[in-house]
């Protein structure tokens, strides 16, 4: 602020004293242009111009004057002057002077700058220019404040800033934290700028932009394509204001360490080893040696996990290695169970880079401690349970056809297996289990076939495994039906050499099924070994054009036999073995040891994951659907903060009037915070399920990487606004509020312009 | 207005203007006397042939008029009385000062409009048998043409109205009394000027005449600029008889210009009545033809008037 920094273009106000000489020139150049006449009443004349003289000299200054000053003021215009508030509070009119405060609350405001996160930093330094501002009762000052993760909704909306609002505001302000989320530049300020062109008289709206000036929020391409980038729109913003500021509130060390992902590869079943995997980032510019990350289930104590050395952009995955406990009461396993659902229990799986570990020379390395964790909500299973169904029962166990399969449910597989005869299968509650196998099985009543055809709908899975006790006349009746049946293809007729003296091999098909990808991974030939003296020939349709079938896995005979057929089912799947799962025709089962792995992929494989996912992105609802005849519609939802709110389930389908469906559904409106959720079922008998979930923040927020403000162009926030540090806000105030007066100005000139005029003319009547 | 032709007569009568003058007489409103016999009515009876009254004789009146056929009839002795037409001596003075060539530059001059008027009249005069001179002033008697009937006398005087050109200025006071003590004989003055002058020295002028029982008649030209002054931009006035710039925006000085000379014409009207002399403007963008038959109009129902007969 010069001498000139009253105004916006001085070199206007230089203009328009240059053009007050223009009138003064008009005027010498009019008396050199002049007629001459030779007149004789001379006497006369010389007579009138002497009463004359004084009067038509003093009007000509006047109006001299009068066009002078309306240059000037031209000028003045152009120069668009701003009025300090002590001048303009003398005006006839109070100016008010609204303080429009958009503050940056996204996730990366939580890094430390001198031991204080940036936004509580950014809140004091607000809070100190408020109590700065508190005036009495009539003030001119006047405070907006919008947060980024929240453009749509002020959080003090125009307020007038006295000593009486003033704990208010504190509190208002004080109560402010920081959100989980990334910050929106460019709906924020595209709120912002719709804010202040909502033009309101006698009131001059300066904004300040508190942010920590990420590259990634202001550079970015990807937030560029709808709205263009948010410096554009601040250009924007400054054209309906006379002066507005960004303030940094970040600090120029951008090293961070964050944990960007974690998952968990395989199916979570208690009583088996799975595997846990976190991915680790190191987005500074400093490679970080010898730390841990650490992994905490629940309560427990954790697990850590070393990092030799991590490079500058470099992520490196790490992989935990858990085995989770089955529930203790077998009770309630049970009667889940005996209810259709799976018994499962809820894990709280958090990986955390141990900051301790970092030791105080890298502690630099890692400026933003809230994203060194990120959360899994685990759905372990208790176990998977199996059916299976010999059609050729045995009490040696080793000449039944379940043999090999029964053996599955060892510890540590997680597999719960119970056996069954045919004709018990007319009977069993199909409810309690995952996968169905049919082992030489032919013949089931019609109406089983039709439970479980529905069983598998809902998302059962059945493997058939057709050996010698099957006739293919009954199988295809039963379980092909032309077509309509659960079996993919009719079986035909048994081939190959009883005499066991030739056999065929397994030929694996180009797209490796994942029941195989294990096995073949370790080793390639493991299935190749196996001989296959008989099998079952099976009808292949002419063109399989049935996207939903498979044949993963054939014989190298004659005619290439499919061995392993695989098609869905409405949600379940399945799968048809040309073979039987005993040792009588292969030597699968029995010698090779590639049985196994094998079946328990498969069964992995056909179970599959839980379709209701347990992570929600951080700003979307959480859903769950609520079967009415087991729950009560009241359901409860505790976030990561501990605070507990409820809700009502809605039948999914509002125009279905139809009494019968229960199935309900809850919604809880956007998740706030990272962490876990427990949504919280109450049974019709009145026990607590409780379902866990979990929100991560969004990995973008750990790249800190900052503005490099001295190699920004001039004018990259546009011409109005001011990148200032923190400490300088309050030095900022005066300028802040001085006003500009051209509407003032125009009618002055007007009224200069009419009265020169109207005295022209009148001087002119009046001679 | 007429334009000036090329010869001299044509320059200052055009056919139009006298052909309207003609048809009214030239009376004086006061009866000279006159040796010659011409349509002036003389309010001395003689030896006159048209028959005006009979009155009773008295001692010492001629003899030669006494009705001797009514004396036979009555036994008494009457005059026979005749209207005896005389003759008038005109003098015409012109001014010739500078101020008179304003508007030359316009063709049509204040002098041009003067002369004019000047021949019209004087043109007419000879035509009623009355005598004619002219006087050319400015600020000394720069011509005199004594009053005569000749025909010649009258192109004579064209000829010099064609020749004069302005010059000096207006300075009548010691010239007009030496014009006053030149006219002898009764007789008509008609001042042609535009007035430019003090008042008091027009006062005491005019007097002289008045004194010697002219009959006086003041023909006051004015061109239409000095008398509405229409100029708007600027202008460097230049003073014809003085010399004085004035640069100056006319606008502004018009009202008071225009009072001024108000001003100065109402003091001259004033000045005439006072003495009993007839004053008539000519103003240069009236036509001049106009301006003669209607001063001519006025002088001769001011003589009926006057004497009571038509």
């Amino acid at each position: 602020m010069g001498f000139f920094g009253w105004m916006m273009n001085p070199a206007m106000l230089g203009l328009g004293a240059l053009a007050v000489s223009l009138p003064i020139i008009i005027h010498l150049l009019n008396k050199r242009r002049f007629k001459i006449v030779t007149w004789a009443a001379m006497d006369f004349l010389l007579d009138a111009e002497k009463k004359n003289r004084r009067r038509v000299q003093l009007q000509h200054l006047i109006l001299l004057l009068l066009r002078c000053l309306a240059m000037l003021l031209l000028g003045l215009l152009l120069a668009r002057p701003l009025l300090p508030s002590s001048i303009s509070k003398l005006l006839a009119e109070k100016e008010q002077i609204e303080r429009v405060v958009l503050l940056d609350d996204s996730l990366s405001q939580q890094v430390l700058v001198d031991n204080l996160p940036a936004f509580q930093a950014a809140k004091n330094s607000i809070l100190k220019l408020i109590s700065d501002l508190a005036g009495n009762e009539d003030t001119i000052n006047w405070i907006t404040v919008y947060v980024t993760s929240n453009p749509d909704q002020p959080i003090i909306s125009n307020e007038p800033i006295t000593v009486g609002t003033l704990p208010n505001l504190n509190e208002t302000l004080d109560r402010l934290e920081c959100s989980d989320f990334s910050a929106d530049y460019p709906a924020a300020l595209e709120e912002l700028n719709r804010y202040v062109s909502g033009r309101r008289e006698n009131v001059s709206r300066v904004p300040y932009i508190f942010s920590d000036l990420r590259e990634r929020d202001w550079l970015s391409k990807d937030a560029a394509q709808a709205t263009g980038p948010p410096a554009k729109i601040l250009e924007k913003v400054g054209q309906n204001i006379t002066q507005g500021f960004v303030v940094d509130c970040g600090s120029p060390n951008d090293q961070n360490l964050a944990v960007v992902d974690i998952q968990s590869p395989d199916l979570l079943v208690a009583n088996r080893i799975v595997r846990v995997a976190a991915q680790i980032v190191n987005l500074g510019t400093k490679t970080v040696s010898n730390f841990r990350v650490l992994m905490q289930i629940g309560e427990q104590a954790p697990i850590y996990e070393t990092v030799q050395s991590l490079a500058p952009g470099q992520t490196e995955t790490i992989v935990f290695r858990y085995l989770f406990k089955p529930r203790e009461s077998e009770a309630a396993s049970m009667q889940l169970a005996a209810e259709g659902a799976t018994p499962r229990q809820d894990h709280r799986v958090r990986v955390e880079i141990d900051r301790s570990s970092l030791g105080e020379s890298q502690l630099e390395s890692d400026q933003l401690p809230n994203d060194n964790s990120r959360f899994l909500a685990a759905r372990v299973m208790d176990n998977i349970p199996v059916l299976l169904v010999d059609g050729d029962p045995s009490p040696v166990s080793e000449r039944s056809e379940t043999h090999y399969l029964k053996f599955l449910d060892v510890f540590g597989t997680g597999l719960k297996n119970d056996t069954i005869t045919v004709s018990e299968l007319e009977t069993i509650s199909l409810a309690n289990y995952r996968c169905l196998f049919l082992c030489n099985v032919d013949q089931i009543s019609l109406d089983r076939v039709k439970t479980i055809e529905q069983w598998v709908k809902d998302g059962g899975s059945l493997v058939f495994l057709p050996g010698n006790q099957v006739r293919a006349e009954t199988f295809n009746e039963n379980f092909v039906r032309e077509g309509a049946g659960l079996c993919p293809l009719e079986l035909d007729a048994i081939s190959g050499d009883p005499t066991m003296s030739s056999w065929v091999n397994f030929e694996v098909s180009q797209q490796v099924h994942p029941s195989l990808r294990t096995l073949l991974d370790s080793d390639a030939n493991g299935l190749s070994r196996v001989n296959v003296f008989s099998w079952w020939t099976t009808t292949e349709p002419e063109n399989n054009t049935d996207t939903k079938l498979t044949i993963p896995l054939r014989l190298n005979d004659a005619s290439n036999s499919p061995a392993m057929v695989e098609r869905s089912w409405g949600k379940g799947k399945v799968v048809l073995y040309s073979i039987p799962a005993d040792g009588d025709w292969t030597t699968w089962p029995g010698i090779t040891g590639a049985f196994v792995p094998v079946m328990l992929d498969l069964i992995d494989y056909l179970v599959g994951a839980d379709e209701n996912r347990s992570e929600v992105a951080l700003g979307s609802p959480i859903e769950y659907p609520v079967d009415l005849s087991v729950y009560q519609n009241r359901v409860s939802l505790r976030d990561p903060r501990n605070d507990k709110i409820e809700a009502v389930a809605r039948p999914i389908d509002e125009s279905d009037d139809s009494k019968k469906n229960t199935l309900y559904r809850v919604q809880f409106d956007g998740t706030t915070r990272a962490g876990f959720f427990e949504l919280g079922l109450t049974r019709t008998t009145g026990e607590q399920e409780i379902t866990l979930f979990a929100a991560n923040t969004p990995a973008d927020e750990s790249r800190l990487r900052r503005l490099d403000t001295s190699k920004l162009e001039n004018d990259f926030w546009g011409k109005q606004f001011k990148l200032i540090g923190l400490a300088d806000l309050n030095q900022q105030k005066i300028a802040g509020a001085s006003t500009e007066f051209w509407p003032q100005i125009v009618w002055i000139i007007l009224l200069i312009l009419a009265a020169e005029q109207f005295l022209g003319y009148w001087f002119g009547r009046n001679q | 207005m007429a334009q000036p032709n090329e010869s001299a007569a044509g320059r200052y009568l055009d056919g139009a203007t006298l052909d309207k003058i003609k048809r009214l007489d030239v009376r004086a409103r006061v009866v000279v006397e006159g040796f010659m016999t011409g349509s002036h009515r003389s309010p001395y009876h003689g030896f006159a042939v048209e028959f005006a009254a009979h009155r009773e004789y008295a001692p010492g009146d001629d003899l030669r008029y006494i009705d001797w056929k009514v004396w036979s009839k009555t036994d008494r002795l009457y005059i026979k009385e005749f209207e005896e037409e005389t003759n008038l001596k005109c003098h015409l003075l012109l001014d010739r000062s500078k101020s008179m060539e304003y508007g030359a530059e316009k063709k049509w001059s204040k002098f041009d409009h003067a002369a004019t008027a000047v021949a019209s009249l004087a043109y007419l005069m000879q035509q009623q048998q009355d005598s004619v001179g002219l006087t050319l002033f400015s600020n000394e008697i720069d011509k005199n043409f004594k009053p005569s009937t000749h025909p010649s006398h009258l192109k004579l005087l064209f000829h010099e109205l064609e020749q004069t050109r302005c010059d000096q200025k207006t300075e009548v006071a010691d010239a007009f009394l030496q014009l006053a003590n030149q006219f002898r004989q009764r007789g008509m003055v008609l001042l042609v000027s535009d007035l430019l002058l003090p008042l008091n020295d027009l006062d005491a002028a005019l007097k002289q005449f008045r004194l010697r029982r002219h009959e006086v008649i003041v023909f006051h030209v004015m061109h239409s600029d000095e008398l509405t002054f229409p100029f708007d931009e600027n202008t460097l006035f230049k003073g014809l008889e003085v010399e004085i710039q004035l640069l100056t925006e006319p606008r502004q000085l018009k009202k008071a210009y225009l009072e001024a000379m108000e001003k100065h014409m109402e003091g001259v009207r004033r000045i005439c009545s006072r003495a009993g002399i007839d004053y008539c403007l000519l103003d240069t963008s009236k036509s001049l033809d106009a301006t003669l038959s209607s001063y001519l109009n006025f002088r001769l129902k001011s003589r009926r008037r006057l004497t009571g007969r038509g």
